[in-house]
Order: structure tokens, then C-alpha cells, then sequence
């Protein structure tokens, strides 16, 4: 089978530690590639030889990057070796310097014993450049050290700018720096896959795997059914180590196939036959189908129920249809019911109203009767009291002539009286006097009683002449009441006609509107 | 016993043999024709580059109208495999149609390890690494192609001291 496990023979023991188990496993597969197959699927020993070869690429890309990281490391110790040399000697020199500075001073001449003692001399003799710079620091450090410090702040500023450009330069190389370290990186990128794509196009596993993949295009699609063997010559001649067993295996397999092939064309056949059966049994019955007779329907016991269905429906619709008619004769007895109603109601409404309109006429003219009545009683009433007024006046005037009469008699009765006296109890002499003044008192009397009628009679003309005013006022009064009660009743008319004009309007609107 | 499955199964088996495609394979053990062990080599530049990732397919007589359970043997860092070994894939559950067979199964799962789906993701941590961490997945994918050749080697190994004991065995006969 493809997958098996490769056997081998070669020496190793089960109790040694994995690193032997490698190592072992590299001695044990000198020849790799005569046990790479050529064709077919992949075994297990394919499967092997392909994880070998990504190891050792693997190894491969790791090995380059470990030279690489040996070489920069190299490169990096020697950078630093240098510069701890140098740091060693300008971190001396700083100290100098500010020692210098320290003593001031005590310094006062330059010779050049001493110049050369200013800062301490390089020990390594290939570093040109940091002697020239002592030279240079020497130069400048001595004119410093010599003179007085007077323009010391000048000196600070150029210091100070010489400080910054020199700044701006290591920014500058910095960002160089990078830049060149990012280049580097690529280009070990670049090695790195150019040391891998170099592996992959030797690896014979990677080949044999493409070499499928190519294959497969070539044949475009693939079997779709894998019962069609193919009898691939290469194949044949390269599988020459076929196992004999397989064969008499795949025989055998050919055998029983056929003899389920010959099974399964006998059940075909069986098959076809019924099948025809069927289809001639079918062509009968659509036959029969389509020119089906009375008796063939009888028999259906669908068309039985069909028939039965069919009669209890139509007994159900005739029993609907008389329903249907009834209720039709009952809805227009109604509907006829409804409208002698209607009718009905529509005259005794019109009676009522008319009767209504007669009473309502009727008792207006009760009212306006009333209202005449009412107003001739108050004329009436009227006149009554002016006659009343009169027959008081006339009751005064008779108390007036009662107390006048009473008045004369009183009058008469003392005159008399003292007549009386005056006769039995006096004198002739007296007689005669008394003659005399009666004589002279009933002319006085008698002027008195003519004076007195005169007096009545321009009293009795007086209150003849009142009683005739007050008669003809009384006679006015009526006058006016009577005239009164006529405009009251001209008004109550014209009411009636107004409210007579205004029924025939709306008569006259609705019948116009009808 | 020779049953529409096993049949089938033999047809995929033969067909496997002469169109396999490229960095697939698998076959029947020899006393059980419905359980297959299968190989997956690492699709060339992805992270999966150069492994070797061992399956382990279960049929049942239900197959091909069934899907096989498929399972890696291999240990896997994927969005999309369970810790177990097992696959979330969707031609293996929901949307399975008979006319898959082995080589098709294998050369999906195979596209499957460069193309996950991180919608429906069986391990978290590599799904969140996958999106979030690219580096970091690549890494431990990485780890996992280097076990995929220590399994074979010790197998290999086991295999081999196997052998040895028999070899003594003969020789002391």
C-alpha cells in the first residue's frame, strides 16, 4: 500500500535519546533517491524524503542566516572593541580638559613638553584619525588655556554653534544609518528567498509533486468514474514489480463482477419483460378509459357515488329553490305591509297636522277674542270709575245741601225761639222797639235769604258747570279707551295677517321646493 | 462483504492512485477499508509551507451520501480545526453532495489551510492571531509544520525499533 511505513534494517538501538535518533536517521538514508516514486500518489517514504528535504532547506536558510549573524556579530565586536577604545581615550581627554580648566591659573607658558602633556597619547598606532584630533584639540585647547578670559562668552557662542551643526550632521548620518540598515535587511530577505527558491527547484520531492500537479492539468478532467480502469502502458511497464496476488485478487474481483453482471442483465431482462407487460396492461386501461361505457360506469363504485351525491344535491337545491320562493313571497308581503304603513302614517300625520293648524288658528282667534273682550272691560272698567267719581260728587253735593238745610232750621229755630221770649217778658216800649228792629232784622233776614240764593244759585250753577266738565271728560275718557281697544285691535289683526303672510310664504317655498 | 460504500470507496481509492493530485494523499489501512489515513503537504508560500499533516477519515456504509468524519492526527494551529483535530468545513456537514470523493475532500481541506473562515471559528486564539496578529500566527503555524516532521520521524523511529526487536527475534530462532 502506498502509505506503508519504510522498513529499514540499519543499526540503532530503542534506548538512545532523540538527537541519536536524527543523526541515526541521517546515516540511515545515504540513497534517498531510489526510493522516490515516479507516478501514482505519494507513499510514505515520498511523504519522508520530502520532510528530509524541508528539514535540510530549512537547515539551509538557517545555516545562511547563521553565517550572516556570525559575520555582522564579528563585525559588530570589532566596532565596539574600537569604540570602547576610543570612548577610553576622548573620556581621558574630557577629564584632562576639565582638570585644565580646574588649574587655570597655574598655567602661564606653553612649551611643547607641555602641549604634548595636555592630552594623553594614543596608544594604538593605526588610529590616524583620533591623532589627528588630539592635534587639533591640543591647538585649540592651548590658546584657551594661555589667554586671559575675556572673550570667553563669544567663544561660548561659536562653541555653541559649532555644538549644533555638528548635532545636525549626526542626525543627518544617523538617518543615513537607518536607512542603509533598512536596505540591508531587504537584501537578506532577498537571500533568504532566493536561498530558498534555489532548495525548492532541486528538491526532487517538490518536483515529483509538481510534476502530479502538471499531469492533472494535462489530462484536463479528471475520470468521473472510476469504474473505467485505465490500461495505462507506462504504468505497466513501470509498475513491472506488480504483485501476482493483486492480479489473481483483481481476477478473482473480475469473476464476480461478471457473474453480477450476468445476474443483473437476467434481472434486466425480467425486468423489460414486465415492464412490456405493464405497458400493454396500460395502453388497454387508457383505452378503455377513454371510450368508457354505461355499464363500465355502473360498475365504478366513484360514478355510484358521483350519482347518489348528485340526486341528494338536487333534492338539496329544490328544497333551497321552494325556500328561496317563500321567503320571496313573505319579503314582498312585507315590503307591500311596509308601505300601506307608510302610507298610513303619512296621511294621519298630515290629518294631525292639519288638525293642529286649525286649533292653533282657532285659538288664536280665542286669544284675539279674549284680548277685545279684555280691553272693552278695561273701557268699562274705566267708565265705571268715572261714573263713580260722579255719583261722589253728587253725594257731596246732597251732604252740602243737608248740612245748609240743617243750617236754615237750627237758624229759623233760635230766631223763633227768641221771638218767643222776647214777647212774654218785655214791654210795650219795648214792644215797639222790638217791633222795629224786627221789622229791621226781617228785612236784614230777608236780604240775608236773598243773598244767600244768589249764593246757592251761583254754587249750584258752579257745580253744574263742574259736573258738565267732569261728565264730558268722563265722556272724552271713553272716547279715547274706545280708541285704544281699536288700535290694540287693528295691531292684534295686523299680527294675525303678518303671521297669516308669513304661513303662506313658507307654503308657497315648500311647494315651490316639492 | 462488498456493499455500495465499500465500492465506492474503492473506485475513490483507484482513482486517488492515478489522478492524485498534487500534495495529497491517502489509502485504506489494510484491514479496514473504511478508515483511510491521509497526507496534506503545507500549500507552497503560507505559513503551512513544507508540513506534513496526517488525517484520519471514517466511513460509514452510508457513504457518499454521507460525508466521512475527518480528523487531523497531525497537531494544527487553524481558525478553523478544533483542538481535537476535528474540522469545522462546510462540505464535510451542511453542504456535502455525493459526488465529493477522497482526492476532492483532501485538496479542499487543503485550500482550506491558506484560506480560513473567521466567521465561524473552531479555535479562537488562532482566528484572533489570524486577524489581529499576523506575525504571531505565522509563528506558531510555523512550530506546528516543524512537529508535523518530528511525528513522522518518531513514527518512523517506533517503526524501526519494531523491526529490530523482530530482527533479534529471528536471530535468536
Amino acid at each position: 500500500m502506498s502509505l506503508k511505513r519504510h522498513n529499514s534494517n540499519d543499526d540503532s538501538s530503542s534506548g538512545e535519546t532523540h538527537k541519536n535518533h536524527l543523526s541515526k536517521k541521517l546515516k540511515r538514508s545515504d540513497s534517498p533517491l531510489d526510493e522516490l516514486s515516479e507516478c501514482g500518489q505519494l507513499t510514505q517514504e515520498d511523504v519522508v524524503y520530502y520532510q528530509k528535504e524541508a528539514i535540510y532547506r530549512l537547515l539551509s536558510l538557517s545555516r545562511s542566516r547563521n553565517k550572516r549573524l556570525k559575520r555582522d556579530m564579528e563585525l559588530v565586536n570589532n566596532n565596539y572593541e574600537k569604540l570602547q577604545s576610543k570612548f577610553l581615550v576622548l573620556n581621558s581627554w574630557w577629564f584632562q580638559i576639565v582638570e585644565n580648566f580646574q588649574n587655570f591659573d597655574r598655567i602661564k607658558e606653553s612649551s611643547p613638553d607641555f602641549n604634548e602633556s595636555l592630552l594623553i597619547n594614543i596608544q594604538s598606532d593605526n588610529d590616524e584619525k583620533l591623532k589627528q584630533l588630539r592635534q587639533k584639540l591640543i591647538s585649540l585647547i592651548q590658546p584657551l588655556l594661555s589667554i586671559e578670559p575675556s572673550n570667553k562668552e563669544d567663544k561660548l557662542v561659536s562653541l555653541q554653534e559649532s555644538l549644533t551643526n555638528l548635532n545636525l550632521f549626526k542626525n543627518q548620518l544617523q538617518d543615513e544609518n537607518n536607512l542603509l540598515k533598512d536596505k540591508i535587511e531587504e537584501l537578506n530577505q532577498e537571500l533568504d528567498s532566493f536561498i530558498k527558491q534555489k532548495d525548492r527547484s532541486e528538491s526532487k520531492t517538490l518536483d515529483r509533486i509538481t510534476e502530479v500537479k502538471k499531469e492533472n492539468e494535462r489530462d484536463g478532467s479528471p475520470v468521473a468514474n472510476g469504474d473505467s480502469v485505465k490500461t495505462n502502458g507506462t504504468t505497466a511497464t513501470t509498475n513491472g514489480t506488480v504483485d501476482a496476488v493483486e492480479v489473481e485478487n483483481l481476477k478473482v474481483e473480475i469473476d464476480e463482477l461478471k457473474a453480477k453482471n450476468s445476474e443483473l442483465t437476467s434481472q434486466l431482462t425480467e425486468k423489460l419483460n414486465l415492464m412490456h407487460k405493464l405497458e400493454t396492461k396500460l395502453l388497454t386501461l387508457q383505452n378503455n378509459f377513454s371510450n368508457l361505457t354505461e355499464a363500465d360506469l355502473l360498475k365504478s363504485s366513484i360514478y355510484q357515488a358521483l350519482v347518489k351525491k348528485n340526486t341528494e344535491l338536487s333534492s338539496e337545491l329544490s328544497k333551497l329553490k321552494y325556500e328561496s320562493s317563500k321567503i320571496e313571497a313573505q319579503f314582498l308581503e312585507f315590503e307591500s305591509n311596509q308601505t300601506k304603513n307608510e302610507t298610513k302614517l303619512r296621511e294621519k300625520l298630515t290629518d294631525e297636522l292639519n288638525a293642529n293648524n286649525n286649533y292653533v288658528s282657532k285659538i288664536e282667534n280665542d286669544l284675539n277674542r279674549v284680548r277685545s273682550d279684555r280691553d272693552e272691560l278695561q273701557s268699562k272698567y274705566s267708565i265705571l270709575k268715572a261714573e263713580k267719581g260722579k255719583s261722589e260728587l253728587t253725594a257731596e253735593y246732597k251732604k252740602l245741601n243737608e248740612t245748609l238745610e240743617k243750617r236754615i232750621q237750627e237758624l229759623e229755630a233760635r230766631v223763633e225761639g227768641n221771638l218767643t221770649v222776647d214777647e212774654s217778658d218785655s214791654s210795650p216800649k219795648d214792644m215797639e222797639t222790638l217791633m222795629k228792629h224786627n221789622k229791621l232784622l226781617s228785612l236784614e233776614l230777608k236780604q240775608l235769604e236773598e243773598a244767600f240764593k244768589s249764593a246757592r244759585q251761583t254754587a249750584s250753577a258752579k257745580l253744574s258747570k263742574y259736573a258738565d266738565s267732569e261728565h264730558y271728560i268722563n265722556k272724552l275718557t271713553i272716547e279715547k279707551n274706545k280708541a285704544d281697544q281699536k288700535y290694540f285691535q287693528a295691531m292684534r289683526s295686523k299680527d294675525a295677517l303678518s303671521s297669516q303672510d308669513k304661513r303662506l310664504k313658507k307654503n308657497y317655498t315648500r311647494s315651490c321646493q316639492t | 462483504m462488498s456493499t455500495p460504500a465499500r465500492r465506492r470507496l474503492m473506485r475513490d481509492f483507484k482513482r486517488i492512485q492515478q489522478d492524485s493530485a498534487g500534495g495529497v494523499s491517502a489509502s485504506p489501512l489494510p484491514d479496514n477499508v473504511m478508515i483511510w489515513n491521509g497526507i496534506i503537504i503545507g500549500p507552497q508560500d503560507t505559513p503551512f509551507e513544507d508540513g506534513t499533516f496526517r488525517l484520519k477519515l471514517t466511513f460509514d456504509e452510508q457513504y457518499p451520501n454521507k460525508p466521512p468524519q475527518v480528523k487531523f492526527t497531525s497537531e494544527m494551529f487553524h481558525p478553523n480545526v478544533y483542538a481535537s483535530g476535528e474540522l469545522c468545513l462546510d462540505i464535510l456537514q451542511n453542504r456535502w453532495s455525493p459526488t465529493y470523493d477522497v482526492a476532492s475532500i483532501l485538496t479542499s481541506i487543503q485550500s482550506l489551510l491558506n484560506d480560513p473562515n473567521i466567521n465561524s471559528p473552531a479555535n479562537v486564539e488562532a482566528a484572533n492571531l489570524y486577524k489581529d496578529h499576523r506575525s504571531q500566527y505565522t509563528k506558531r503555524v510555523r512550530q506546528t509544520v516543524e512537529k508535523s516532521w518530528t511525528e513522522d520521524i518518531q513514527d518512523i523511529d517506533d517503526d524501526d525499533d519494531d523491526d529490530e526487536d523482530d530482527d533479534s527475534e529471528d536471530d535468536e530462532e
